[in-house]
């Protein structure tokens, strides 16, 4: 297993900042994700990673190697692509045997053993009695599976992935989702995981790293990112939220007191900041918010009416119009709602975040 | 907008006029000399007003942005360095300083532009020195170390060192000479540019006694550098508009006999060397069935001789060359493009005009350019047609008279010849680099707008379209006929013959029992086969590291090296070869040197024949191989690099097997042109006639010297069309690519 160190990388096209002075530490056996809009720099830094370019600044480090103009094919790492790359021109079989078959004097590999371990490849990503087909004759999924067999027969000191479930459709990413996640701890391989989907990152990763216009902008586990946004940007990247600016009143501590703008509402909250601006951003998820009163004082209880529903399965989405403001709920799908009800509303101050207005 | 007052192309067309007549003011008051000298500040002047009027505002963009706009420019730059090369004047070089103006603008205002991308990639460079360098080198390991260098060094050995060769030997002056000596006699002496020539009619009726009326369609001569440049200019232009007329009718509209037209308009395409200017010459001649007809009409037969039949020789040859990239073109404009634009009104010839032709010009200039430098360097043509006024004709007899020896002045006259070529090809790479937009349609395959004729439309097309296409393909018909012996190769008492022969096939059987044809025949296999190999390795390195190498400055070297031989005339390189040749022969020990020097009779042409097909023939390979370089996502090699490929693994095993058909492709291509090489062949050939190839023999042969008569040239002519239209229809049906010069 390998721990992968990236310092103050930075990669640029011409006038394009690709990436923009990167530094983080993906752990042995850890599976980290880079999440971030597209265009971000995502991509090119996993790029990086595997070999295929040289950054402009910074190092690249595997474990304590210094890998930053190590050539691709040294470096051991193992690579899915978005468009998977597979070679047209040979069956299922000769695709995932190449890494073997071209290393077979190093590993010392007999044409049987390689044969042994494609098999088993194959098995994990449940494939076996395809190895005749060409590519082409094979689904978008199973094409996937075919790079990722591909990729996992080399036992890879890093394996990265990019974008891999991007090109399959919604039911069978979820599926694959969840066998990605069992293979890569059955295996412990180190992994990279680009992606622009928050679910995907939020329900595979250990660690997310949260990326916009080349920057690392959070790193944390998806719990952490999620409650505890550092800034604007990733508050409003991650889940939905209702945002609402504010004045701060008050502040103590991780705690403050906000009056939102253009209401006579008060609303209490955390916030990252040990000191907060004057003119602030409150955030507020629709999933936190209770029905009905609380017992907590501190706490902020709103009523309004409902003034828009939607049915949309697993719950009912719904805005609550409270004088100027409007906030996003979500309903229990069991319960039966109109336009122009009556809602009472908590909103937990421990579950509000304050934020200073600015996205970095 | 700022309320400041910007010029505009009417400030610029104003200039024009403002200098023209201070430049003829200049002529009416001064004296001879001072208004010379006038003259030429007048001419500095008015080129100088394009800064002006950059600095007042011009937008130069606008003129670079638009594509009719910067072509005009294009061109108008080549007249304005033709003007000043040829030392022309009158009224001519009053149209140079008319259009300086606007040239100056332009260069000046891309100069400008240079300059300042130059000063902002500094400013966004913060890259360290040691960064850079290392990431360069990574980029080059070992294998690709090995495919850059081969191919710089092949063409650097092989074109770029005998070019230079001749144009340090061009720079030897007659004894007693200034050092640019051999360049005025080139340029200025009436012997090369004659501005007064002794019939200024480009054509003349003669009444013979009997009462019959000739016309006698010749040309001008002024002069083998001038007349050259205008039968490339005029070649070019007629080809351009013809050819782009007929593509655009069969790329847009369907008629009946629409598939026939377009096998018939890709016919003239295929390439007999001399025997196909020798049909032409017959059916173009006094007793041909176009002066016949024209007898008929008018009571005059027409005769066309000298610089007039070469015209018409390359006009008929070239122009399917403009049809392919034409056609190419006009299929892929965008039909969203065309529909917007006849969604807000455009229609018909407005329609074209435009939008349709501006998008599809790039392309369609491409293929131009081309046929200016077919026509600088063709030799075909001037041979059949006995036609010495002309810079290819000069040069061959230069090198093939003299044996051992090519005079300076000859190798003055290749550089002029290649500085033409060379300038006239830039510019038009440039302008069609610049906006590769409509052409590069990225895996655009939609269906292009077609529409039907009207009737009045099919009826023209049946009156107009089908007999220029079929008199186009007729040279080739022609071949094939005689070559069956139904066409007879000479005039008879009643003018061009035609009947069946009782032994149609006489003339193949003599091909394949006749020893000399035989060897011939195998001299040119080998030459052709031993130099498509060369040219196929070459193309796979050179595509491979421009196409990967993310290196600019390296890639972009080499990738102009390569296309080089498409602007460089045969003859130069003959010249070239001629050159150094010599000069080896004369320095390496004698064994070898004989050997190599062409005034030995030990020489062996046949090296010659090889470095030249290879190098001369290579952009055609290189441009398929490249296509298939893009066509490969860079993804399917990384994930092979990635997995502990090398990268001469991965090349071998993974690449190749991907982009043989291009390869392939490109090299039948090479083939081709190859075997149908003219100008080394013709003038090596002539030196060491037991190794020469296949041209050189229907040079010697295809006015019946020796018994052998243009029946048998004519056949081999025929195996050359069948070849070709072979390569053609496997390149379209088995490699499934298109069969275009598109992407010079
Ligand atoms: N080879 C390249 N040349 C020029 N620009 C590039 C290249 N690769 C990426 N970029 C640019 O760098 C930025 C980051 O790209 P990428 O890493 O692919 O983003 P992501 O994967 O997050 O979508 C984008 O603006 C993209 O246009
Ligand atoms: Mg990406």
């Amino acid at each position: 297993m390998t721990r992968v160190t990236l310092k103050d990388v930075s990669k640029y096209y011409g006038s394009i900042v690709a990436v923009d002075h990167v530094s983080f530490t993906v752990e042995k056996g850890e599976l980290f994700t880079l999440l971030g809009p597209s265009g971000c720099g995502k991509t090119t830094t996993l790029r990086i990673i595997a070999g295929f370019e040289t950054p402009d600044t910074g190092r690249v480090y595997f474990d304590d190697d210094d890998v930053t103009f190590l050539k691709p094919y040294k470096r051991n790492t193992a690579m899915v692509f978005q468009n998977y790359a597979l070679w047209p021109h040979m069956t299922v079989f000769d695709n995932v045997a190449y890494g073997l078959r071209v290393r077979k004097r190093e590993l010392k590999l007999s044409e049987n053993e390689i044969k042994k371990r494609v098999m088993w490849a194959l098995e994990l990503v449940k494939l076996k009695g395809l190895e005749h087909r060409y590519p082409l004759q094979l689904s978008g999924g199973q094409q996937q599976r075919v790079a990722l067999a591909r990729a996992l027969v080399v036992q890879p000191r890093i394996l990265l992935l990019d974008e891999p479930l991007s090109n399959l459709d919604a039911k069978l990413r979820i599926e694959m989702r969840e066998e990605l996640k069992r293979l890569q701890k059955s295996l412990g391989i180190t992994t990279i995981y680009v992606t622009h989907d928050q679910v995907e990152a939020m329900s595979l990763s250990d660690r997310v790293a949260i990326m916009n216009k080349g920057k690392i902008i959070q790193v944390g586990t998806p719990r952490d990112l999620y409650f505890n946004p550092k800034n604007l940007f990733v508050a409003d990247f991650l889940g939905r939220s209702s945002i609402y600016r504010g004045e701060v009143l008050v502040q103590e501590g991780n705690g403050a007191i906000v009056k939102l703008e253009d209401t006579d509402i008060t609303v209490r909250g955390v916030t990252p900041e040990k000191t907060l601006p004057n003119k602030v951003a409150v955030v507020i998820r629709p999933e936190v918010m209770k029905i009905g009163s609380s017992e907590d004082s501190k706490d902020t209880v709103v009523k309004g009416t409902l003034e828009f529903a939607m049915f949309v399965g697993d719950k009912v989405e719904g805005r609550v119009k409270i004088g100027n403001l409007k906030l996003l709920v979500y309903l229990p799908n069991t319960q039966e709602v109109r336009i122009g009800d009556e809602v009472t509303l908590t909103i937990p101050w421990r579950n509000t975040i304050i934020l200073p207005l600015e996205l970095e | 907008m700022t309320g400041s007052p910007r010029a505009g192309l009417s400030d610029v067309i104003l200039a024009s006029v403002f200098f023209s007549a201070l430049y003829m003011l200049g002529f009416e008051v001064l004296t001879p000399f001072e208004a010379e000298l006038f003259a030429y500040i007048v001419w500095v002047a008015s080129f100088l007003y394009g800064y002006f009027a950059l600095l007042l505002g011009f937008d130069y963009v606008r003129v670079k942005s638009s594509p009719t706009l910067s072509f005009i420019a294009a061109v108008l730059a080549l007249y304005e360095i033709i003007v000043i090369f040829t030392g022309v004047s009158g009224v001519l070089r009053l149209l140079a300083v008319a259009f300086s103006p606007f040239v100056g603008l332009v260069s000046l205002g891309a100069l400008r532009e240079w300059f300042s991308s130059i000063k902002s990639q500094r400013e966004i460079a913060k890259v360290g020195f040691g960064y850079r360098v290392k990431s360069a080198f990574y980029q080059l390991d070992r294998t690709m170390w090995f495919f850059f260098i081969t191919g710089f060094i092949y063409l650097v050995a092989f074109m770029l060192i005998p070019i230079l060769i001749v144009l340090l030997y061009s720079f030897t002056p007659p004894t007693g000479g200034e050092w640019w000596a051999n360049f005025y006699t080139v340029l200025r002496t009436p012997g090369y540019v004659n501005l007064k020539p002794l019939y200024a009619e480009p054509f003349k009726k003669i009444t013979l006694p009997s009462g019959e009326c000739i016309v006698v369609l010749r040309g001008v001569n002024y002069g083998p550098v001038l007349n050259s440049i205008i039968i490339a200019a005029i070649v070019t232009a007629t080809t351009t508009i013809l050819g782009t007329f007929v593509a655009f009718i069969l790329a847009r509209y369907r008629f009946p006999g629409h598939t026939l037209l377009r096998v018939l308009a890709i016919i003239p395409l295929f390439n007999t060397p001399f025997i196909n200017a020798y049909v032409i010459k017959l059916l173009w001649g006094e007793y041909g069935p176009i002066s016949t007809l024209l007898r008929a009409i008018t009571g005059c037969s027409l005769r066309i001789e000298g610089l007039a039949g070469v015209a018409v020789t390359q006009i008929l040859s070239f122009y399917p060359i403009v049809y392919l990239n034409a056609y190419t073109s006009f299929i892929n404009v965008d039909p969203s493009m065309e529909e917007q634009a006849e969604n807000l009104g455009a229609k018909g010839f407005k329609l074209f005009r435009s939008v349709t032709l501006p998008l599809a010009l790039p392309g369609i200039v491409a293929g131009s350019i081309l046929v200016f430098v077919f026509s600088l360097e063709d030799l075909g043509a001037p041979i059949v047609f006995n036609e010495r006024e002309l810079m290819s004709y000069r040069i061959f007899s230069g090198l093939t008279t003299v044996y051992g020896q090519v005079s300076p002045e000859i190798a003055a006259l290749g550089i002029v010849m290649l500085v033409f070529a060379l300038i006239a090809f830039l510019a038009i790479r440039n302008y069609v680099s610049m906006r590769s937009y409509a052409m590069i349609s990225r895996g655009g395959r939609w269906n292009p707008r077609i529409r039907r004729l009207g009737r009045l439309g099919v009826v023209l097309v049946y009156l107009l379209v089908f007999p220029l296409v079929v008199f186009t393909a007729l040279p080739q018909i022609g071949v094939i006929l005689m070559s069956l012996r139904v066409l007879k190769p000479y005039i008879g008492v009643s003018g061009l013959e035609i009947g069946i022969s009782e032994d149609p096939l006489y003339s193949f059987r003599r091909i394949l029992s006749d020893p000399d044809i035989y060897k011939y025949v195998t001299n040119t296999v080998i030459y052709a086969g031993v130099a498509v190999v060369i040219a196929a390795f070459l193309a796979t390195c050179i595509a491979y590291s421009v196409s990967r190498i993310k290196v600019k400055s390296i890639t972009s070297v080499l990738d102009s090296l390569a296309v080089a031989p498409l602007a460089i005339p045969g003859l130069v390189f003959a010249l070239g070869y001629y050159i150094l040749f010599s000069g080896l022969g004369r320095i390496l020990p004698v064994q070898i040197g004989a050997r190599i020097s062409p005034a030995s009779p030990a020489f062996e042409a046949w090296l010659v024949f090889i470095l030249a097909y290879s190098v001369r023939r290579l952009p055609y390979v290189v441009r398929s191989v490249f296509a298939g370089f893009q066509q490969i996502h860079e993804n399917l090699e990384e994930a092979a690099l990635n997995l502990g490929a090398t990268r001469l693994k991965m090349v071998f095993g993974v690449i190749l097997p991907l982009i043989m058909g291009y390869i392939l492709s490109g090299s039948l291509i090479g083939f081709i042109y190859m075997v149908t090489e003219v100008s080394t062949s013709v003038t090596f050939g002539g030196i060491r006639q037991e190794q020469a190839p296949l041209t050189f023999f229907m040079k010697q042969y295809y006015t019946g010297f020796a018994g052998l008569g243009p029946e048998v040239v004519a056949a081999i002519g025929s195996i050359l069309i069948a070849l070709q239209l072979i390569v053609v229809i496997v390149i379209v049906y088995v490699f499934k690519q298109r069969y275009a010069f598109i992407g010079i």
